[in-house]
């Protein structure tokens, strides 16, 4: 794809299948094809994040150091490689606000008011998702879910951030994010995603 | 109102925002719930097709694939000795670790009480508002958040407080009910703001909960402005 050194194309299949042989055989050469893939990527995750070039670089490496390190707890029946590095980024990312002192998110008492939430229009879009694939169903979502979403993962936004900067109540945001999210769930236990229910273990009000 | 804000608080765990203190708890409460697990993994798979799809690929420091090879031919023989340098820690932590599982937690919730614990095991013993109930204070490094692991003995009643600012709790041993439902183990409590609540514990054996708060109890009358001053949490 984007690789400038002649890698095979790339397929979610084969980034799993070069994740598993590095937790497995320690391949350096199947971790160098996924890190001519993911580490531009994840710098760039970092940059929207709002790191320098400098410091999205550095945890950019650090970030691949780490999935060559523990790709030996890699499950591809459990997550796709790309989630699996996402979710080392990420975690990567919060540990340098931490260091560095940068506050996440905005104080815990204007996380959300108490106002109740207006119904959206999106309820009523409440339809059948049919897509197994995650992508096919973030394209069934309105531009205006993909853009809130988009916000929340890249640019450290919380729901109240975003309704400040969108200008939408926050209602409105936390609807959409919601059912955006309920709406990409619902596609992905079509697709076999087991959603197991117990007794205990849930979250109550 | 509670569902749809743990579905909030599990995609801001998942996009990585939110604060210390309650990806802390959404971590503990993971731990314990398979429900959970499920909902986070699918906010996280949305964080991994944007990282394929969306992101832009950025061009890396001219050097870093050169030092990504020097590093990891490095790690190779590093391996050994960072395993060996985990059993350590693993080993000095047995202590902290044993009266956790005794209190029937395990696995990254006991990675994360680790400092608090190993602090209350040798310094202070669990702190008490009175017989019934006592804690010990968890320090999430979060100053605008208290986060306590509470024991409260089987049968106590609390009287009737409400909250100002949200409330989280984590079960994580007996039960205990109140006039919103009945709660077990790994369950996930979220009050809100000026909800009233009067917890009865389970007759069956002493409760252990996480929670966590932002601000202070208000109680519902002067008598139990009295309690208050016992029973701050």
């Amino acid at each position: 794809m984007h690789s400038s050194r002649g890698a095979p194309q790339v397929t979610k299949q084969s980034l799993d299948a070069l994740l598993q042989d590095v937790g497995q055989n320690k391949s350096k050469e199947s971790f160098m094809t996924l890190y001519d893939y993911f580490a531009p990527r994840v710098k760039s995750y970092l940059l929207k994040g709002g790191l320098n070039e400098d410091e999205a670089d550095e945890l950019a490496q650090e970030t691949m150091l780490m999935v060559w390190q523990k790709a030996v707890s890699y499950d591809a029946d459990l997550a796709a490689a790309s989630t699996w590095i996402f979710t080392v980024a990420r975690n990567k990312r919060t540990d340098y606000f931490r260091k560095t002192g940068r506050v996440m998110s905005v104080p815990p008492e204007k996380f959300y008011d108490l106002a109740s939430d207006e119904d959206s229009p999106f309820e009523t879009f409440y339809e059948q998702e049919v897509n197994a694939d995650i992508g096919e169903a973030l394209k069934a979502l309105s531009s205006e879910q993909i853009e809130i979403i988009k916000k929340a993962y890249f640019e450290d936004k919380a729901h109240s951030q975003i309704a400040e900067e969108t200008g939408l109540p926050l209602g409105t945001v936390k609807s959409r994010i919601r059912l955006a999210m309920d709406k990409l769930k619902h596609a992905l236990d079509k697709s076999g995603h087991k959603d197991s229910h117990i007794t205990h273990g849930e979250t109550k009000g | 109102m509670s569902k749809e804000r743990s579905q909030e608080l599990f995609f801001e765990y998942a996009a990585g925002v939110l604060d210390d203190a309650r990806r802390f708890m959404i971590d503990a409460h993971l731990q314990m719930s398979e429900h959970g697990r499920a909902s986070v993994r699918v906010c996280e798979e949305v964080g991994g097709y944007l990282l394929v799809k969306d992101c832009a690929v950025a061009s890396m420091n001219p050097t870093a694939r050169d030092r990504m090879m020097d590093m990891i031919d490095h790690a190779l023989h590093q391996d050994a000795a960072m395993q060996a340098e985990e059993a350590q820690v693993a080993k000095q932590c047995m202590q902290t670790v044993d009266m956790l599982k005794a209190l029937g937690l395990s696995g990254a919730l006991v990675d994360h009480l680790e400092e608090s614990c190993r602090h209350a095991c040798h310094t202070k013993k669990w702190s008490g508002w009175n017989a019934r109930i006592r804690y010990f204070d968890v320090d999430t490094g979060c100053s605008a958040s208290r986060m306590r692991l509470v024991r409260i003995d089987a049968g106590t009643e609390i009287p009737p407080h409400s909250h100002r600012g949200e409330e989280m709790t984590l079960l994580l041993r007996g039960t205990m009910r109140d006039e919103y439902g009945v709660y077990g183990p790994g369950d996930l409590i979220i009050r809100h703001d000026g909800e009233i609540h009067s917890p009865i514990i389970g007759d069956d054996e002493d409760c252990v909960c996480l929670a966590l708060t932002y601000r202070p109890l208000k109680m519902k009358c002067m008598v139990r402005r009295v309690f208050n001053i016992f029973y701050r949490f």
